[in-house]
Parts: C-alpha cells; structure tokens; sequence
C-alpha cells in the first residue's frame, strides 16, 4: 500500500508549458502585421537628355543615330526616329493611361524597331505639359518590354527650354 | 469482481483527460504566420512609404529604391524630405523651368552632403541620386520642371518610386 502511494506521487507531468510562448507569439503577429509593408515601391532609373549626346551626335559618326523617341500628342502616339517612317498610334484623348490597343500596338511597333537595330537601347519619351504622369510611366513599360531599357523624359516643344 | 474493478478503473485512467488544452496544432499556425509575417518584411534596399495624399503610378519595372535625397508632388505641394517647399499653382504659374524655393533647399542639401562627405574623408560624389514620389495623377509639365531643378542643382541621377504591379 505504501509502495503504490509513493509511485503515484513520483508521476511527473512531461507536457510541454506552451502558454508563455504562445503569449509571446500572439503579441509578436499583430505588432508585425501593423508595422509591415506590403507596398512594393520600386524605382525606375531615368534622366534628362544630355547635352553631351547632342555633340557626340555632333561628331558625325558614319550611320546616323537612330534618336528613337514615342511622341505624345493629343489624339495620336507617334514613334519617330531616323531611318524610319513615323507611326501613328491611336490615342484616347484624356485616358490617364494607354488602352490595351494602344499598348499592344506600341509594343509592337517598338519591338519591331529593336528589332530591325538591335544596337538600341534608348528611347525618349516625349511628353505634352497636360499629360499625366502614369500615361508616362506606362509608356516607359512598354518600352522597356520591348528592350529599350534606357528611356529619358522630355517636354514637347511648346514647354521646352534648356535641354528640358 | 475485485478483477473487474481493476479493469474498469484502468480503462478510466486511459481515457480521461487532465482538462488541459491541447496547444500543439495552434502552436503550429502561430509558428507559421509568424514565419510568413517575417519573410514578407522588405529586407533588401530602402523602405519607404510615399506621403498620405500621394498614390504612386503602377509598372511592372523590379529596381529596388536607393538611398536618397527624396521629393514628393502631391496635386498641391512639393515636399522635399518630408517638408513642404512650394506649391504646385506656383510652380505651373512660373515661366520658368527651375522652381526657385526647390532650388535653394536641393543647393542646402547637396552641401550637408557635400561636408559629411569632408568629414567622413570621402571623395564627394559629382553626380547624387534623387528620388521623385509623384502622384500617378499630376501632370507633366510639373514633374519636367521637378527634374530640370534636381538636374540643375547636383542631381541629374533621377529615379521615379513607382509601385509594382502585381
């Protein structure tokens, strides 16, 4: 009789003691889950056109540069460069962004000019002074898509000064 | 009957509980979500959070964010480090390219730059990086005359916060 109390006494509980670590755990998710950032900002690396490209343009090299730039104007994107005949892409006056005809059209037309000069990897954007900044950014997309990853801003003519 | 008994009360012993719950399964889910909350963290490049009023264009470009000097276009001012400069009805009034209040705290800032570059015995940098957080809905003559003044001021590296496409 003594001998079966004494076993029962020396039973000894083996269970882990989860509850401080869930406490920890709990606590722990929603601090997270305030501080997190889900946004993913991303940077698209760009620059004025150079002073410098023009007198290295200067210098004559034997086959001209192609100087491939996207026009925007008011009802029509035009892609335009040396050596190539201008296109016209319809544009939807006031759209904050192109369409998907407009974007596939341009893609394409792009494509076909890397293509044709596979040597080109710049590109101007040349943009009106009411013409909204995601439009430009989404024109810069599917230039780089079609490999012309070095795009540079420009104002169109009636706003220009200084390189600008 | 004395056997009887002993089975009875071994099989109660088997299946009775001590009334404790059972963590382990809610361990696991905890463990990981936690798991998931740090891996979505940003742990390369910079972090940043564009000013409230701002919403940055969408594109489908992967380049992290850099280090640097940092001016926001919200639909009426032009925030330089978190600080207010101009406004963008003075800017669009102007005739002129560079906007002059930008101008002369991008000249500041370039020079604190330029004298913690001095001290840490470093070669200054010619060309700084600028990042510009425009709102996807101003227009472009604003953001033209926003680079012309970074480019004329020491920054002619510029680089657009976009957010990315999913």
């Amino acid at each position: 009789m003594r001998r079966r109390t004494q076993r029962k006494a020396l039973k000894v509980n083996t269970d882990l003691k989860l509850m401080p670590l869930m406490n920890i755990i709990i606590a722990l998710i929603p601090m997270l889950l305030l501080s997190a950032v889900f946004l993913e900002v991303k940077v698209i690396e760009t620059s004025l056109p150079r002073d410098a490209d023009a007198s290295a343009a200067a210098a004559q090299p034997a086959t001209p540069p192609l100087d491939l730039a996207v026009h925007v104007r008011a009802n029509v994107y035009v892609v335009e460069g040396h050596g190539i005949d201008a296109l016209l892409v319809p544009r939807r006056p006031g759209a904050p962004a192109p369409d998907s005809v407009a974007t596939l059209q341009l893609a394409q037309a792009l494509r076909n000019i890397t293509a044709a000069h596979p040597d080109t990897h710049d590109v101007r954007i040349v943009a009106e002074a009411h013409t909204r900044y995601q439009e430009v950014i989404a024109l810069m997309d599917v230039a780089r898509a079609a490999g012309l990853v070095n795009a540079a801003l420009e104002g169109a003519a009636p706003e220009t000064a200084g390189g600008i | 009957m004395r056997r009887r008994r002993s089975r009875s009360s071994g099989l109660m012993e088997k299946y009775t509980s001590d009334g404790g719950l059972t963590l382990t399964s809610m361990m696991d889910i905890l463990t990981t979500l936690l798991f998931f909350v740090l891996k979505s963290y940003v742990s390369g490049g910079e972090v940043t959070v564009p000013p409230p009023g701002v919403t940055l264009p969408r594109s489908s470009v992967n380049a992290d964010m850099h280090t640097s000097v940092v001016v926001a276009i919200d639909h009426d001012s032009i925030i330089l480090g978190g600080e207010r400069v101009a406004t963008v009805h003075d800017a669009v009034a102007s005739d002129e390219l560079m906007i002059a209040p930008l101008a002369q705290r991008l000249t500041e800032a370039r020079q604190q730059m330029d004298d913690l570059d001095d001290k840490k015995g470093v070669k200054r940098e010619t060309a700084r990086l600028a990042t510009i957080q425009g709102d996807a809905d101003i227009e472009f003559r604003v953001l033209q005359k926003v680079m012309y003044t970074l480019d004329r001021n020491g920054f002619p590296d510029i680089a657009l916060a976009v957010l990315k496409k999913a």
